[in-house]
């Protein structure tokens, strides 16, 4: 019986490091695009919560898994790289804005997909591939653009990767949504319909 | 003293080992005690038929989550019905609306009827085109050099490898159709567009999937679509062939490490045991062999797009173990394999798959 209760004490214990860990994620970074000119556009970023608050679990182990905060890290992305499209970037907080006079268009951000890949053994790539899709309205709410744009990340520290296994697969994670934003913030500066936009504005050549 | 210090270490672990069994013995018998079984034959029939079926575990068709495809309708299989002893079966198929219906184990038979899809939507009369004349894009293809302690993309053996991997899938597109050459002074831009639009769709669309969506996907710009229907039109070319791929490879330091390692550690087990066997007087030990893995391999994905319309007309992605690019015979063998099922898409099967 001592001995039945001591395998239950260290199942509990043992059971009770597991659960999900919060992966911080590096600061986002700037994004540079080379030779690239703003649209002559106000536009509105739409950054709703259920983006803010969307957390992409990844599970290591039958125990344990790894909850990446990929909304927060995608609105401080945008909020800190629109303006990289856009002449001007204000946020709002509905897809169609109280002020239409405000904003000439309204961006909406997606996640549509987050992929993160944590290897076993520990000194295997990580991975990730994240998908990002763009939605450009006109402040009425019709929708004048879309771009559904893919990124992949790897990275890894060989034989040291054990030490840093979470900080590794923040990384990739990262590296995966940066290459998504940056080819989404590509997408728009091509867009014919929005360069468009920008030439019918008063005040703007062509 | 080994012997009863062996005997009374049983005695004492039995009711630890009761336990255990009788978790596993709990943990197993709701599939016991549920009574009814949770595998079940099952005829699914469609009309029209030659639906694709994929069994998913929830009623939405737009949920994320596992895709189990079953086949193609009329089909007759056995199903795992789950613990919750239903599962809910998708079918597809080009031109019609996809549907999603529930099953048990008791359905036994279930027939579908599919809805055509909207006049509006259905398939427009270009992309039902015979395609004749493909061009094709120079692959992009990264090596990635993984060494003991850091890894980075080769630019030359990137270069190499993607150079070696055009050379063989512009002869493999040879045997189907007539291949033209792009102009080579392309303007960037034009090709930026082309391929963002190219991967998402290589991410997201699904090879076996792609037949049987109920509309042939496009490439999701007007920027990406002109630029290759203008690459089309300079080269005179229906199609164009898009590959990309990424390939891991571990240099002599990291095999090296990882083979030291494992080593070591096999040697620390041996001695570990050795001495505690010589302690205890014991004629035999056990100790742990570990064996390094090797973490390296290509991935390479293919797509064709019809150039006037920018629609996907075919799809294929896959994993090889890693390819030597100076060898001609390996590159061609696995760039045969992710090109199987590359045939000239004609109305017939693109309508009727």
């Amino acid at each position: 019986m001592r001995t039945a209760a001591a395998l239950l004490v260290t199942l509990t214990v043992l059971a009770a490091p597991a659960g999900a860990a919060n992966v911080k994620m590096p600061p986002a970074p700037p994004i540079e695009l080379e030779g690239a000119t703003p649209l002559p556009l106000t536009a509105g970023l739409y950054l709703p919560d259920e983006l803010r608050s969307a957390v992409e679990v990844v599970k290591t182990s039958p125990f344990d898994k790894l909850k990446f905060p990929v909304g927060e890290f995608t609105a401080e992305l945008f909020e800190l790289n629109l303006p990289v499209a856009f002449g001007t970037v204000v946020p709002v907080t509905a897809k169609v804005p109280a002020d239409p006079a405000a904003v000439e268009v309204v961006v909406s951000v997606e996640v549509v997909k987050l992929e993160v890949t944590i290897p076993h053994p520990a000194y295997n790539p990580y991975t990730a591939s994240a998908v990002y899709r763009l939605t450009v309205t006109d402040p009425a709410g019709e929708t004048l653009f879309t771009q559904t744009a893919s990124g992949a990340g790897q990275t890894s520290k060989g034989m040291m990767s054990g030490f840093k296994a979470q900080g590794l697969a923040a990384e990739a994670a990262k590296l995966a949504m940066v290459d998504a934003a940056t080819q989404a913030l590509e997408g728009l500066l091509a867009a014919e319909e929005l360069c468009a936009l920008g030439r019918e504005k008063p005040g703007t050549d062509g | 003293m080994p012997i009863r210090t062996r005997s009374r270490r049983l005695s004492r672990t039995r009711p630890g080992l009761s336990l255990a069994v009788g978790l596993l013995v709990l943990a197993s018998a709701p599939e016991t005690w549920a009574g009814s079984p949770r595998k079940a034959p099952l005829t699914v029939a469609s009309v029209p038929s030659g639906a694709l079926v994929s069994v998913r575990d929830t009623a939405d068709p737009a949920a994320d989550g596992p895709r189990v495809v079953a086949g193609e309708t009329p089909l007759t299989r056995t199903f795992d019905f789950g613990k919750g002893q239903r599962v809910w079966l998708e079918l597809e198929k080009r031109g019609f609306q996809p549907q999603t219906v529930e099953v048990t184990p008791a359905t036994g038979t279930v027939t579908v009827t599919l809805a055509p899809v909207d006049a509006g939507h259905a398939e427009e009369p270009a992309a039902l085109a015979v395609i004749a004349r493909v061009a094709v894009l120079d692959p992009d293809v990264s090596v990635i050099r993984r060494g003991f302690s850091a890894e980075h993309r080769s630019e030359e053996e990137s270069r190499d490898a993607s150079q070696a991997l055009g050379g063989a899938v512009r002869g493999l597109a040879r045997d189907q159709f007539e291949v033209v050459a792009l102009d080579p002074g392309v303007d960037p831009a034009v090709l930026r567009s082309l391929w963002r639009d190219a991967r998402t769709a290589m991410e997201l669309l699904d090879p076996i999937r792609l037949p049987y969506l109920a509309a042939a996907p496009r490439l999701e710009t007007r920027s990406a679509r002109e630029a290759v229907k203008s690459l089309g039109e300079a080269a005179g070319a229906d199609a164009l062939l898009v590959v990309d791929g990424k390939q891991n490879e571990e240099t002599g330091g990291m095999r090296a490490g990882k083979v030291g390692i494992m080593v070591a550690g096999t040697a620390a087990s041996y001695a570990s045991g050795f001495s505690r066997a010589s302690a205890a007087g014991d004629s035999f030990f056990t100790y742990n062999v570990y064996l390094p893995s090797f973490a390296e391999g290509i991935a390479l994905r293919a797509l064709l797009v019809h150039c006037p319309t920018g629609e996907v007309l075919w799809l294929d992605k896959g994993l090889w173990k890693p390819i030597p690019f100076d060898r001609p015979d390996r590159v061609r063998e696995v760039t045969a394999d992710l090109l199987t099922g590359l045939k000239r898409p004609t109305t017939e099967q693109e309508t009727t798959p």
